[in-house]
């Protein structure tokens, strides 16, 4: 059920379960992407340096980075409000 | 911050379960009034008790609320099935429920909303639509049992009959304008929470970009 994502929301999803090194099969079938996207999320979170490639032997691993923190923090500090400043739904 | 915007998060999407919940079962008694409109119809025409243009009328609208009711129920499904599987998912975790489980719920519901905003605002205007028609149908059949008396000018109508023939409808009908208000109220509230995220999002690219 990935639903209709923005791509700040999927940088997040990215980014949250690479705070562990992660495989590139790993990411896209949790982050629910397929192999064209997924490949471009990472390369731009590779080149804005929120992520780290980690090579053990011959397998590529993902990793956030400490950079990642504050984008992780205030996206979660965004939506978190959401639910703060709007009244919300009742039956 | 995060036990209360759990507990808050978890009692918008009971509210929003119950509400799908009985938007099914209420589609499907609209169905079932169509039809039942449809074989009383036909009974009266085969035993020949009235005129068949009233017969032929009522089994026309029943037609059409069978087929509303339907495609209502297609769309309760799916808005049913899709809430049910969120809740599944809030239901297995375990307390506390950390900020990043809460947030990546936020976004599986806003995501779920964007989805679904179109069948949720179809479902809208046929809660209106079925309510408003049960009501008129209700009405209609009322009239069966009005009877109008020339020489004293009076109408008169059997309430004993009309009564247990016509409540049902007029309970849908209220129940059908209460469910599309309700659909109202949480399209309104995720419709302002969207606005928000659409705001927020200059923010994150600015993060993003400083990269």
């Amino acid at each position: 059920m990935g639903g209709r994502r923005t791509s700040y929301e999927i940088y997040w999803e990215i980014l949250v379960f690479c705070k562990t090194p992660r495989s590139f099969t790993s990411i896209i079938n949790r982050c629910d992407l397929n192999s064209k996207t997924g490949q471009e999320y990472l390369e731009f979170l590779s080149g804005k340096g929120y992520l780290s490639i980690v090579t053990e032997g011959e397998r590529i691993r993902y990793q956030a980075t400490g950079q990642a923190a504050e984008y992780i923090a205030l996206f979660t500090r965004l939506y978190q409000s959401l639910f703060d400043t709007i009244p919300g739904f009742k039956l | 911050m995060t036990d209360n915007i759990s507990q808050q998060f978890a009692g918008e999407l009971r509210s929003f379960f119950v509400l799908s919940l009985l938007n099914v079962v209420f589609a499907a008694l609209v169905m079932a009034f169509g039809i039942q409109f449809i074989v009383i119809s036909v009974l009266a025409l085969v035993e020949g008790e009235t005129s068949i243009v009233f017969p032929a009328i009522q089994i026309l609208l029943g037609g059409v609320a069978v087929l509303v009711g339907l495609r209502w129920i297609l769309a309760s499904v799916q808005i049913f099935s899709g809430i049910k599987q969120l809740r599944d998912e809030y239901s297995g975790l375990e307390d506390p429920v950390s900020d990043e489980t809460i947030t990546g719920l936020i976004i599986r519901m806003i995501s779920y909303y964007r989805e679904n905003r179109e069948t949720i605002q179809t479902m809208i205007i046929a809660g209106i639509f079925c309510g408003f028609y049960i009501l008129i149908l209700g009405i209609i059949h009322s009239l069966e049992f009005l009877s109008f008396s020339f020489s004293s000018g009076t109408f008169t109508i059997d309430i004993h009959r009309v009564i247990p023939s016509t409540l049902p409808a007029y309970f849908i009908a209220v129940v059908s304008l209460f469910s599309a208000a309700f659909f109202k109220k949480f399209s309104k509230v995720w419709d302002l929470r969207q606005q928000e995220i659409d705001r927020a999002e200059e923010n994150l690219q600015h993060v993003l970009e400083q990269g």
